[in-house]
Formats: C-alpha cells, sequence, structure tokens
C-alpha cells in the first residue's frame, strides 16, 4: 500500500510539473533583471570643498554602459549635459564673493534602462 | 426714280460704316460697363471678405494712425495688455449669429531659450572666436562683445569671460550660448484658431512628451509650436586657429599677472587688466593659419526648443535629438524664460495719407542697432538664487511640440488687420527686392508674425485676469460680402460697440501700401490694412461709371445729330433743284425717306442681326437690348434733325452787331455740334484726366482695388480713346463744313483782291469768338466739377488751364488747316478762271 502510494504521489507530481524545468541559473537571471531595472547616478566629489572661480571637475557615474545622457545641475541655475558611458566628466567655476552652499544633483538616463532617481550632492565655495 | 440717291456713294458708305460703327460701340461700351459692374460687385464679394469679418477690441484700443487714417499695421497686436476676459469671449462666442469667435491673448516676446552650440573639440593648442551678427535686412550689426578661448589644453585655458569659460564644457566639447534673439509668443484657442485658419494646433492641448534626453516638469511645461521658415536673425561667425605650444613658465608669467594667479578671477573681477595680458602675451601664441566658417539664420531651428545645437558634418547647426554621438553636450540655464519684453506701438509721424516717418529713439547696446519704439521688460515670476521658481504655481517653461507654416496667406486679396499671420515684411522703396525684418533686438518699427502660439488656456496664468487683446469674429450663414452681408455684419458691429468695445469692420478691407520714412534706413513701403476697401472701390468705380456713361452718350448723340444735320442739309438743296424741276414735295420726300431707309435702316439691322447672332451664340442678349434701344434713340434723331432742317432760316435784320458777331449768329446751327464737342472735349480733358487719375490712385492704393482696376482698366482706355476719335471728328467735320458752305464769301472775298492771310484773320477771328468763348466754358465747368468732386490743388489749375490752352491751340491750328485748303483749292480755281 505505501509503494502504492509512493507511486500514486509520483505521478501525481510528474503529471502536475510536466513540462516545468527549475534551474539555479534561471533563478538568478530573474535577481538580476530587477536589479538592472535601477539606473544609479553619483557625483564624484558628491561634497567638494573649493574656491570661486577655480575650476572643478564633477564626475557624474552610472552603474551600465552604454549610452547614456548624463544631466548635471550646479545649483547656481547652470546645468550641463552630455552624452557618455559609465561615466561624464564636467568642468564647473562657481563665481561668488562669499562664502556660500551649491546644492549639485545629476541625473543619468540609459538609452535602455530609463532614468535614474537624482542624485543631490553640495559644493562649498569659499571666496578668497 | 424711287432708287435716285441724292448723296454720292463714297458719302454712303461713309455714313453707312460710321452709324454701325457707333451703334455697335455705344451698345457694347454701354454693355460692357454694365458687365465690369458685376465683374466689381462679383470680385467684392468674392475677395473682400477675408478670413474674418469683424475685430473686437478692449476699448479705446485704437492708435492714432488708426484714427487719423482707418489703417491698421498688418500684425499689430498692441502692447499686449488684454482687456477682455475669458467669460466675455465665452459670452461672443455663443451668440447665434457667431460662427467662429477666434481670441489672441499676446503674451509678449521671449529671448529663445539660453543654451548653447557646440562643435566638437578634437584636439588641443586650438584659438576659438565667435563673433555674433544681427541683420535687419538692410544693415548688418555686429555684437559689442567677441567670445574667444585660447585652449592649450583643458587645463590651459584663457577665455573672454567668466560666461565663455563656464560654457566651454570639457574636454571633447567647445561650446558657446546661442546668441540672444527675441520672439513674439501669443495665445490663441486651438478649436476657434483652427476653424479660422484650418491649422491643427491640438498639439497645444496634449501633455509635453519627455524625452529620453530630458524629461520634462509637467506642471511648469507650457506646449508650443513655432513658426516655420522665418529666420532667427542671427548669424555666427567662428573662427579656428592654431595655437603654439606654452611652456609651463610661460604659464606661470601670465598667471603672475592675475589677482591670486587665478585667470577665471581676474577675467571676472578686472576685464581690463585681463584682456591687457591676453592682447599682449597670449594672443602671441596664435599661429593665425585661421579657418572660418558662417552659421546663417536659415541653420537656426525653433527658438523655444530644449535640445542644445551642434554643428553636423555638413557644417550645419543642427539640434541634438537624442540620436548623435557621444561627444554631444552643453550648458543652460534653467527657467531663462521667466522675464518676457512688451512692446509698445511705432509712433508714426504722419505726413499724408500715403507717407509716414519714423523716428529713431535709440541704439541698443550691444549691437547699435537702431531702436524706434519703447520696451517694457515684464517678470513673469521670481526666481531664487538656484534659479528655482520662489512660487511654482506662477511659473512655466516652453516646450516646442511642433510647427506652423504661414506662406500659404502671403498673398490673400482682403487683409485680416490685427492678424498674427501676415507675412509681408516691408521692402526699400528703392531697392524692391530688399526686404527688412526684424533684427535679433526688439524696437524694430516692423511688426512680426507670431513665433510661437501657446493655448488661451495658460493665458489667464500668464497675464491674469482679462488676458485677451482681440477676438476675430467670423459672422455665420453668409458665404461673401454683399449688400445683404454687410448689413448683418453692422448689426452685429454695433451691438458689441454699444457694449463698449472697439468694434471694426474687416470685411471688406484690403493691404495697403504705405511708403514710411525711417530714420537711419530711408524709404519703406510697408503693407497696412485699409478699413472698408471695398467701400471705396463701389464708389469709384460707380462714380467713374456715371461719368464715362454720360460722357459716352452725349459726344455720341452730338456726333450722331451733327452728321444727321449735315446730312439733310445737303440734300436740302438738291431738293429744292428737284423742287424746280418739277418734282413733287411727296415725291421729294418719299424719295428722302427711301434713302435714309437705306442709310439708317441699314446700319441698324447689320448691327441688330450681329447682336443676335452673338445673343445666339454667347446667351448675351444685352448688347441686342441697348443696340435696340439706341436705334430708335437714333430714329428719334433723325426726326429732329429732319425738322430742324425743314425750318426756314431766318434772314438777319440789319446790322445790330459786329460783322464776327452776326457770322457766328448767323452760322449758329453749323457751329452748335462743334461746340457742344469742343466744351465736351475741354471738360474731356481739364477735368476726366484728374478725376480718373484721383479715383484709380484711390482704388488701387489697396491690393483689392488693384485687382479690380486690373480687371476693368482696358475699358477704361477704350472708352478714352472713342471719346476723343469722335469729338476730334465732329469739330474738324465741322469746321471743314463750315468753310465749305461759306465758300461763296471766300470766293467773294478774293474777286475782292483780298489776300489770303486777310481773309484767313477775318475767318480766324470768329473762329477765337466762338472756340474760346466754349473753351473757356468748359474748362470754368471742369474746375466747379473738380471743386466739387475732388477738391482743387494749384498744381491740378495750372495742367487744367494747360488742358484748356491745348484744346483752343488744336481748335485754332485746324481750322487754319480746314481754311487753308478750301482757300488754296478754291483760290486756285478763282484764279485759274480770272
Amino acid at each position: 500500500m505505501k509503494k502504492m502510494m509512493f507511486a500514486l504521489f509520483t505521478l501525481v507530481l510528474v503529471i502536475a510539473f510536466n513540462g516545468t524545468t527549475v534551474s539555479a541559473a534561471e533563478i538568478i537571471d530573474s535577481e538580476k533583471v530587477n536589479l538592472n531595472a535601477a539606473t544609479t547616478a553619483n557625483i564624484s566629489p558628491a561634497y567638494l570643498n573649493g574656491v570661486a572661480y577655480k575650476e572643478y571637475t564633477l564626475t557624474v557615474n552610472t552603474n551600465y554602459s552604454g549610452s547614456s545622457y548624463f544631466y548635471i545641475d550646479f545649483g547656481d541655475g547652470t546645468n550641463k549635459k552630455g552624452y557618455g558611458s559609465y561615466s561624464k566628466k564636467f568642468t564647473k567655476s562657481w563665481s561668488t564673493n562669499s562664502s556660500k552652499i551649491f546644492t549639485t544633483s545629476a541625473q543619468v538616463t540609459n538609452s535602455t534602462y530609463g532614468p535614474s532617481p537624482w542624485f543631490y550632492g553640495k559644493a562649498e565655495i569659499t571666496y578668497r | 426714280m424711287n432708287k435716285i440717291n441724292l448723296h454720292s456713294n463714297n458719302i454712303r458708305y461713309f455714313v453707312l460704316t460710321v452709324l454701325i460703327i457707333i451703334i455697335s460701340t455705344v451698345s457694347y461700351t454701354f454693355s460692357s460697363l454694365s458687365t465690369a459692374n458685376e465683374q466689381v460687385e462679383r470680385d467684392i464679394t468674392n475677395f473682400s471678405r477675408g478670413s474674418y469679418d469683424i475685430l473686437i477690441r478692449p476699448p479705446e484700443a485704437r492708435t492714432e494712425l488708426e484714427k487719423q487714417l482707418n489703417v491698421i499695421e498688418e500684425n499689430y497686436l498692441g502692447v499686449g495688455n488684454g482687456g477682455i476676459t475669458i467669460g466675455e469671449w465665452e459670452g461672443i462666442k455663443s451668440h447665434p449669429q457667431v460662427e467662429i469667435a477666434a481670441p489672441i491673448a499676446s503674451i509678449g516676446l521671449f529671448t529663445a531659450i539660453e543654451r548653447t552650440w557646440m562643435i566638437e573639440r578634437k584636439e588641443n593648442l586650438k584659438y576659438y572666436e565667435v563673433e555674433y551678427y544681427t541683420s535687419d535686412g538692410v544693415n548688418s550689426y555686429k555684437y559689442d562683445e567677441d567670445a574667444y578661448m585660447y585652449d592649450f589644453s583643458p587645463s590651459i585655458r584663457y577665455p573672454s569671460s567668466f560666461e565663455v569659460a563656464n560654457n566651454f564644457f570639457s574636454e571633447d566639447i567647445a561650446a558657446f550660448y546661442f546668441p540672444t534673439s527675441y520672439h513674439q509668443v501669443v495665445a490663441v484657442d486651438v478649436e476657434e484658431e483652427g476653424k479660422l485658419t484650418n491649422y491643427d494646433l491640438s498639439l497645444l492641448e496634449e501633455q509635453v512628451e519627455s524625452k529620453w534626453i530630458y524629461s520634462v516638469d509637467q506642471d511648469v511645461a507650457i506646449p508650443i509650436v513655432s513658426l516655420k521658415g522665418v529666420p532667427v536673425p542671427n548669424t555666427i561667425h567662428l573662427t579656428l586657429d592654431n595655437l603654439e605650444v606654452a611652456t609651463e613658465s610661460e604659464v606661470m608669467d601670465w598667471n603672475s599677472h592675475f589677482i591670486n594667479d587665478n585667470p577665471l578671477q581676474a577675467v571676472h573681477q578686472y576685464p581690463e587688466e585681463y584682456h591687457k595680458v591676453i592682447d599682449e602675451y597670449v594672443s602671441r601664441k596664435r599661429k593665425h593659419n585661421e579657418e572660418k566658417f558662417v552659421f546663417k539664420p536659415e541653420d537656426g531651428p525653433s527658438p523655444f526648443e530644449h535640445l542644445h545645437l551642434y554643428v553636423d558634418d555638413n557644417g550645419k547647426l543642427a539640434p541634438d535629438d537624442g540620436t548623435g554621438e557621444n561627444m554631444l553636450g552643453g550648458s543652460s540655464i534653467k527657467f531663462s524664460q521667466n522675464i518676457g519684453y512688451q512692446l509698445n506701438p511705432v509712433l508714426y509721424e504722419i505726413i499724408d495719407a500715403t507717407n509716414l516717418a519714423v523716428k529713431q529713439i535709440g541704439k541698443d547696446n550691444a549691437y547699435h542697432v537702431p531702436l524706434y519704439r519703447d520696451i517694457q521688460e515684464v517678470e513673469f515670476f521670481e526666481l531664487d538664487e538656484a534659479r528655482e521658481p520662489i512660487n511654482r504655481d506662477d511659473a512655466f517653461e516652453f516646450y516646442n511640440v511642433g510647427f506652423f507654416s504661414i506662406k500659404e496667406n502671403t498673398e490673400e486679396l482682403a487683409s485680416a488687420p490685427l492678424g498674427i499671420y501676415g507675412s509681408d515684411m516691408p521692402y526699400l522703396k528703392s531697392e524692391p527686392t530688399i526686404k527688412l525684418h526684424p533684427s535679433a533686438v526688439p524696437g524694430s518699427f516692423v511688426t512680426t508674425p507670431a513665433h510661437g502660439l501657446i493655448s488661451l488656456k495658460w493665458a489667464e496664468k500668464i497675464k491674469g485676469n482679462a488676458p485677451i487683446d482681440a477676438i476675430r469674429v467670423k459672422v455665420s450663414g453668409i458665404t461673401g460680402y454683399d449688400k445683404k452681408a454687410a448689413e448683418l455684419i453692422e448689426e452685429l458691429a454695433n451691438e458689441w460697440k454699444d457694449k463698449g468695445y472697439t468694434v471694426d469692420i474687416v470685411a471688406g478691407a484690403s493691404l495697403h501700401d504705405i511708403t514710411v520714412d525711417v530714420e537711419g534706413i530711408g524709404k519703406v513701403v510697408q503693407p497696412f490694412t485699409t478699413l472698408g476697401a471695398s467701400g471705396t472701390v463701389v464708389l469709384s468705380w460707380n462714380l467713374l461709371q456715371v461719368v464715362l456713361t454720360i460722357f459716352y452718350g452725349l459726344i455720341a448723340i452730338t456726333f450722331v445729330t451733327f452728321t444727321f444735320f449735315n446730312l439733310l442739309s445737303d440734300r436740302k438743296s438738291d431738293e429744292l433743284l428737284l423742287g424746280k424741276l418739277g418734282w413733287s414735295e411727296k415725291l421729294i420726300r418719299k424719295s428722302r425717306y427711301n434713302e435714309w431707309c437705306w442709310l439708317l435702316g441699314l446700319p441698324i439691322f447689320i448691327t441688330l442681326v450681329g447682336y443676335t447672332v452673338f445673343g445666339m451664340v454667347e446667351g448675351n442678349w444685352g448688347y441686342l437690348l441697348l443696340a435696340g434701344s439706341f436705334s430708335g434713340v437714333l430714329i428719334l434723331l433723325f426726326v429732329w434733325a429732319d425738322l430742324l432742317v425743314r425750318r426756314n432760316s431766318k434772314q438777319l435784320n440789319g446790322q445790330k452787331f459786329t460783322i464776327t458777331l452776326q457770322n457766328i449768329w448767323f452760322y449758329r446751327n453749323s457751329l452748335l455740334a462743334s461746340c457742344i464737342q469742343l466744351l465736351l472735349i475741354t471738360i474731356l480733358t481739364c477735368f476726366l484726366p484728374f478725376f480718373l487719375i484721383q479715383n484709380v490712385e484711390r482704388t488701387t492704393q489697396t491690393r483689392l482695388g488693384s485687382y479690380i482696376h486690373g480687371e476693368i482698366e482696358g475699358l477704361f482706355i477704350v472708352i478714352t480713346v472713342l471719346l476723343y476719335v469722335l469729338s476730334i471728328v465732329t469739330v474738324y467735320q465741322s469746321l471743314r463744313r463750315m468753310w465749305i458752305k461759306r465758300l461763296s464769301e471766300i470766293q467773294l472775298f478774293l474777286y475782292l483782291g483780298w489776300g489770303k492771310k486777310a481773309i484767313r484773320n477775318y475767318f480766324v477771328k470768329e473762329v477765337l469768338l466762338w472756340a474760346g468763348i466754349t473753351i473757356f466754358i468748359g474748362w470754368l465747368i471742369s474746375l466747379l466739377i473738380s471743386v466739387m468732386f475732388m477738391g482743387i490743388a494749384g498744381t491740378t489749375v495750372l495742367w487744367q488751364t494747360g488742358g484748356f490752352l491745348l484744346i483752343f491751340s488744336v481748335t485754332l491750328g485746324s481750322s487754319i488747316y480746314t481754311l487753308n485748303r478750301v482757300n488754296v483749292k478754291e483760290g486756285g480755281r478763282i484764279a485759274i478762271k480770272a
């Protein structure tokens, strides 16, 4: 009887999962898709201590290769944009006659995976 | 016996031909005038109704120019203060007799979005120089400050300004700001404007779509459609040069002249010292093997486009639409259109109805372009230091979503004043191929079409409660501009006038070229819109028609009566001879009427048959009707002339006046036709040309009038030529016949031994008197009717006096000529006889 029950149980399982293949690799791929949806952006350096009228290079990075559109706002009403892969360098010098903190922000839009959330940084600029 | 003809065959053929010509041309002329009248009415019905009928504006919207000359600038949108609410517009729109009520709200002039254009930076050691030019079509103006960059390497750069440094970008891009230009933005109702113009503006009601290279903040985005084909009046001149390598010690030396050894700080804070150092040291590194590029206005895309511009492989400026290469990029300024500008109207100095003058009120500081009107800056919403709106509800950004074109509207006969689509640019009077357009700087005397259209739903947000500047109304239920339509339009216009609006009837308006003397440019021909142009055309045409009909009728009837009278008079002497030969009065009369049956009946018959055939072929019986009526008039004239001739002429009782006066009185019947024709010919010369010129000038001021005049011009010429021919023939014949009639007198004087000169003086004295008095009366009548119809100017009186002298001289010359011919011919015979 036990053998019959086991055989029946096995038959049910075979019928129920007939045609279904399960592999570890596929599960990993599925997780990978979820991770890829999130394009990231960050500014390097995110916190800049600098002086007025000096040119700095800020790099916007993302987590994807391929064509991305990089946008950086320097916190003084000006912004720069450009295409790149993984990262894009932008030069900037701030004009101020006192010490001031500018909020920088960046966004990267990947041509395949879409826009990233905004990344915010700071540039503390002193005048001398 | 009945077949005996007393007139020679030559005379008979002549009379037959002349009568056929007269009957047919009079009928043709009158009928043509009637056809031309129908043509004028049809043209006005078809062409004088523009795209709308009534223009409604807020109270006190009329400019001085409108008040004085009844003309409106083609694209005049006013200062854009508004004055009509959305609710009021909806009330007008819902009127049962309104088909379309299309509002316009002038939002203002906006600069193009501040963004850069770029060229690929392929190598170090390059010098970039950018010059900006603008043009008004006649003159070119250079921007005061050139932008340059000494680019030795990404870490060693010497810009012309701090802004240039920041825009220059990065390792692989050389970018500069696109020059500033100003563009008119107008709000319209998408549905009503679509009905009025057939433009599909539905994109204005949709959300602006984000592109993969930029996202759109929907809460501030206003979709805008841009005018296609209107060039941005900027030209960019780029010069590229190579640089020699700068050594580290050289760079240190140059920088040592700057505050904190910092060129960027120096250029921003001490620009004069900075530029001195650049000129003295850095500029020496240029190799002067320059390459020059010019980017022309037609290369510029929509001024409301957010996409950056780049120089493509063909050397043209193109927008980066997201399909470009990786090297593309640029800088921009956020909310750069938070400030707009409102232009005051141009203050025209009115010289006369067709000449205006405009004074320059200043010069622009950047390009030194002459300015002709005041401009007011309007801040639509405030920004903080980071250029973020302080109140986001007030903020907006234009996003180009499409284009519209106005090219198809350029040659409309009827004009739509206060329109936003008129594209007729003024041109130089001395060189019509040179067209003028506004430069990149606002303040030009030229009004432009709208460069951007937005939906009316945004107008309240930007301009407040009463944003509408004008409403263009098309009345329902009419198809053309005829009398009935005009009455209905006027009725509606009065209804809105009573409510306090400024209302103009646009139906029947037409474009009108006015010469404007623009200070600093010269004489310019500019299109304006004349209100009521069709009324002027109709009035002028009616006057011309009446005058021409009266003249032609009088001259033709005088000519025919004169011919009949002469022929019957000639016959009378022959009939007297027949009477003496024993012919009965009845037989003579029968013979006379038989002959005249042929003389008058045949031309009438031929003409009537001709017009009957014409009527059968063309289906136009008007000519036949007129020819029949005129034939009746001719028969009556014959009867009248016959009665006149049958009357016995009275002999003079004794000498009461001078011989000359007595002679004139004795031959008064022969001279009557000549006097009438001379009177008419004098009026024809001294009045009609000025009347025609004035009416043609008045009519052809507008395009509608020019078109209609063009259609009927040939008829004017034909009638005028006919008038002169008939008049001159009558006067000539009249003089010749009189001298032949007085041949016995001439013979007597010759027998008595008078010389030819003495005989000529004797007779010419008579002509001087009767012709002089007649022509003087004609001149006086011309003067009086000129004063009545046209007003009078000194030059007109002079010309009219010239006309008087001309007719007088020609008459005198003709009389001497005809007299001489008779004198010579008969004098010769007498001499032979003697």
